[in-house]
């Protein structure tokens, strides 16, 4: 058995797991694994090896039992997510992934299928850092993105799509089926950074590619379904983001194919010179 | 009938928009340009006809559109508590 100590934004947690699945946590949680040994833990993981599996147990209560490491790992992922939610406490919560450009975040919100995770995935592969996915915890006084950078869950096909475009060079990508590919970045940002832009994908096959740019009270009511609910009121909730949405630009960014996103990509944040 | 403002309403200014929230409902309001002006104009208590009559004299377009539009905010107005009537 080893145990890991797992830094997030405001939530430490100890993972315990037997040693046949640890290669497999680390790779899961490689950018969140913390050195310190001592580190104050908020929960308690403990993963056991049973007879038809691997079991799942947080403080002490059985939280699911699995037949595979990456369906206990994808429900991990879920448990952790929805406990950091909690955590967050004044903070803005939104279900989008972020990378940093240059010295400032671009946060990626959207719904599943819009094109979020495919977008983080560009930027990252055309040189931008990695910050968030899932998940983008904001704290709306001082307007910095916090990173939570897990690994990314795209579908298969998209993944076998791009490979036949472009080489993945800025992580792993590994594909599981024609439903799913993981991608694990090599490197990640550790420190917080302030917020200036967000990118909302809107993919329509047989739609015109551009970027639009959005006024804060066109985008509001939409950014606010993007949102996390609130630990506290609502009406801090509206406060925090109308504070949001007026210091950031906001565009969408409409794509018909992964050449579209590249393009506007490259149109709005310029070609990276490192590529 | 007369249309009447909540006094629970509160109003947020989101960039150039504004938006209307009353505490114990889920949800915000961001108003379009005919809503602000409703919403503006009902500073004071006005029955449908004086509010329609209003907003023709500031906004162009056929009158039996405005008066549907005047009706669907007005609904909206009145589903989520910004608003009540007094007979």
């Amino acid at each position: 058995m080893k145990t890991f100590f797992l830094s997030f934004p405001r939530l430490n947690i100890s993972l315990t797991a037997p040693d046949e699945i640890v290669d497999d946590i680390q790779d899961a949680f490689l950018h969140s694994i913390s050195p310190d040994t001592n580190l104050l833990f908020q929960h308690e993981y403990v993963i056991e090896s049973i007879s038809n599996g691997l079991s799942l147990v947080k403080d002490g209560q059985v939280a699911g039992q699995f037949g595979s490491c990456l369906d206990l790992i994808c429900r991990l992922e879920e448990n952790i997510e929805n406990t950091l939610i909690q955590a967050m406490g004044n903070w803005v919560g939104f279900h989008a992934g972020a990378v940093m450009i240059g010295d400032s975040a671009c946060v990626i919100p959207g719904n599943p299928d819009t094109g979020k995770t495919t977008t983080t995935f560009n930027l990252i592969e055309m040189g931008q850092i990695f910050l968030c996915e899932e998940i983008t915890p904001v704290d709306p006084e001082t307007l910095l993105v916090y990173p939570y950078p897990q690994v990314l869950t795209i579908e298969g096909a998209y993944a076998e799509k791009y490979l036949a475009l472009y080489p993945v060079q800025n992580g792993e990508l590994k594909i599981l089926d024609s439903q799913m590919a993981r991608y694990r970045p090599h490197s990640a940002g550790s420190y917080q950074v302030p917020l200036k832009t967000i990118l909302m994908p809107s993919y329509d096959s047989s739609g015109t590619p551009g970027i639009e740019k959005l006024t804060p009270g066109k985008v509001f009511t939409e950014l606010l379904g993007y949102c996390f609910p609130p630990n506290r009121n609502d009406e801090h909730l509206f406060d925090s983001l109308i504070r949001i949405c007026e210091e950031t630009e906001i565009f969408r960014l409409r794509t018909n194919s992964l050449q579209s996103t590249r393009d506007l990509l490259k149109e709005l944040f310029g070609p990276n010179p490192g590529l | 009938m007369l249309y009447k403002r909540s006094d629970q309403v509160k109003v947020k200014k989101i960039g150039s928009n504004t938006a209307l929230y009353v505490s114990d409902q889920k949800g915000i309001h961001v108003l379009n340009e005919t809503a602000l002006f409703i919403w503006e104009t009902l500073q004071e208590p006005f029955t449908f006809d004086e509010l329609l009559y209003m907003l023709s004299e500031v906004f162009e377009g056929d009158t039996t559109k405005m008066k549907e539009d005047l009706r669907e905010i007005l609904d909206l107005f009145l589903r989520y508590d910004l608003v009540y009537t007094e007979t």
